[in-house]
């Protein structure tokens, strides 16, 4: 009687014990997370291959976009959100290939497709070490995402335990300006946003 | 059911003559399982410079190779610009243009620079000639015929602090032993 | 204890016998359970045009079907080729921005298998890439009807629902899986002269 009893209660405490294992285990996304490096706008935040600022992240309802003498305008079903800032690589030339922002209830939107290559966004360009040099990056995003949004950059989506360098801007949502417009310029700075702020 | 004791000694013999097999077994089980990868890190890690001086021939990879600049000019936007002019002198170009091969620049520092996919404005106002070279690879062994040297260059966009500056070049069939050559101190 | 601890062979094979036909049993109701559904396919609900259909993933409305030789971009392919275009709004609903709308959105094609639509935004009248969440868009799939195929008056676009597993069976990893279609809609197929 006692072998039953004590059996049942091997059997049961293995499950129970089975049962919390699946249920507490990590997901998979957790276990091959970037590793973190967060801070706020104008300050430059370490990675361990790169390091990153933003010094600028303007709203808008439109966006005109002029290369070569044309221009083109891009509207949206919610708004336009424009960031610079500066990127560095510190040990070896690098690429920054992704380009998130993460709206404060945690939804992603990617660096905007919509915008021709001839404007150089942040994906285009390589970073060699020591030169810090402006990044570009546009993104569209429902109104509702703007406020408390995090900019996130790392090297590749791609690649598991990487590093990754989140910022989180200070836009409130509320001042969404009418139209930006982004030039592309054949001289000094590759581009220029207008209206100047 | 009873065990004698001789049963129990076989037992016990056989439990840990499995333990000792494991203890072997493992270890040889895991490492048959990454040499493959224990391989690729050496061969991308490891490695051995074949130091070389500027002007002077020197073999690798099956070919004669002479790095004949390693120069710097100001570039623009306060970066300095480094320009290396390097040729090889193989008997079969096409078989080594098969071959990828890297240019790398690095510093003192060990900091790493990959050449810029576009030369400076400033190369192409001084050495022109460079700016019709392509980089170490097929395409530049593709257009030479043996016997003649294979030229190619490369460019790169560094901090003007950067010191001690050394080339290196690296096909991938000579790993772990790649060319490395250093700027001429001035 | 003076129990004997060790089984005898014939405990053993019981229990050998207990777990086998335990788990024939449990393929054998698997695989009737398979044959059960695939002889009694769910029905699927027709939709109309217009309609705002849920997948899980995405609120698509489909709404217009026409044949033409002209893309959304206005430009015409240097070989001309017949165009089935659909006009529809989407709304990704999931949390990250994706390019899989055909995966949800099929053309219930005639006997062959028509190759992969092409997805025009409509507000730049361009190639569309990336749906982000919550914004709404309208958008044009092109399919490319084969020669010699005449067009039918009406095409059958199937809608298929598509679930989200916080855990795959195979890495335990999050991600969209497709799943049995939603709904189905028939389109009248305009005719351009």
């Amino acid at each position: 009687m006692m072998r039953i009893v004590r059996s049942a209660l091997a059997l049961l405490f293995a499950a129970a014990v089975l049962y919390g294992m699946q249920h507490t285990r990590p997901l998979y996304s957790d276990i091959t997370s970037p590793i973190v490096s967060s801070g706020g706008m104008n300050k430059r935040v370490e990675a361990s291959a790169f390091a990153l600022s933003l010094d600028s992240a303007r709203v808008a309802r439109v966006l005109n976009v002029e290369t070569f003498g044309k221009s083109k305008t891009y509207t949206s079903s919610g708004v336009w959100v424009v960031v610079e800032g500066e990127a560095e690589a510190k040990f070896e030339t690098l690429g920054l290939t992704s380009g998130e922002w993460l709206s404060g209830s945690g939804v992603r939107y990617v660096l905007t497709d919509r915008v021709p290559a001839t404007i150089e966004m942040m994906p285009g360009d390589a970073y060699q070490p020591g030169l810090p040099r402006r990044v570009l990056l546009i993104f569209e995003v429902a109104e509702d995402a703007v406020a408390g949004g995090t900019v996130v950059v790392a090297r590749t989506k791609l690649l598991p335990l990487d590093d990754e360098i989140r910022i989180a801007t200070n836009v409130s949502g509320k001042d969404i300006e009418p139209a930006i417009t982004i030039r592309r310029n054949q001289e000094g700075p590759p581009w220029t946003v207008l209206p100047r702020r | 059911m009873d065990s004698s004791p001789t049963e129990v000694t076989s037992t016990r013999r056989g439990y840990w003559l499995s333990m000792m097999a494991l203890v072997v077994a493992l270890p040889a089980a895991l490492s048959a399982q990454t040499w493959g990868s224990i391989k690729d890190w050496r061969s991308q890690h490891l490695r051995q410079p074949v130091s070389a001086t500027l002007g002077q021939p020197i073999d690798y990879a099956g070919a004669s190779w002479t790095v004949t600049r390693l120069t710097r000019l100001a570039g623009s936007e306060g970066s300095a610009v480094v320009l290396a002019e390097f040729e090889a002198l193989a008997a079969d170009p096409k078989a080594l243009g098969a071959i990828p091969c890297q240019v790398r620049l690095s510093d003192e520092n060990g900091r790493e620079w990959q050449p810029t996919l576009f030369a400076d404005p400033v190369v192409r106002k001084q050495y022109p000639e460079a700016q019709q070279r392509s980089l170490c690879g097929g395409s530049a062994f593709a257009a030479t015929e043996p016997g003649k040297p294979a030229r190619m260059a490369a460019s790169f966009s560094i901090p003007p602090a950067a010191s001690s500056l050394t080339l290196s070049i690296a096909l991938y069939s000579a790993l772990p032993n790649y060319l490395s050559v250093s700027e001429p101190r001035t | 204890m003076t129990e004997p601890t060790r089984t005898t062979i014939r405990q053993r094979l019981y229990a050998l016998l207990i777990a086998g036909l335990g788990g024939l049993a449990a393929s054998a109701i698997s695989f009737s359970m398979t044959l059960y559904e695939a002889a009694h396919p769910p029905k699927v609900p027709v939709v109309q045009a217009g309609q705002q259909i849920d997948t899980g993933r995405w609120f698509v409305t489909l709404l217009t079907a026409r044949v033409g030789t002209v893309p959304p971009t206005g430009v015409p392919p240097s070989q001309p080729v017949q165009l089935l275009m659909v006009d529809l709004d989407v709304v990704n609903r999931s949390a990250t921005p994706n390019n899989v709308l055909y995966r949800a959105v099929t053309l219930g094609a005639p006997a062959q298998k028509l190759p992969m639509p092409t997805v025009y935004l409509d507000r730049d009248k361009y190639l569309a890439g990336y749906f982000n969440p919550n914004m709404p868009e309208r958008t044009t799939m092109a399919w490319e009807w084969p020669a010699g195929v005449p067009v039918p008056d009406k095409v059958t676009i199937t809608v298929s629902g598509q679930i989200y597993k916080l855990r795959d069976n195979l890495y335990g990893a999050s991600g969209w899986y497709d799943r049995d279609p939603v709904a189905t809609v028939d389109l009248p197929v305009e005719k351009a002269p």
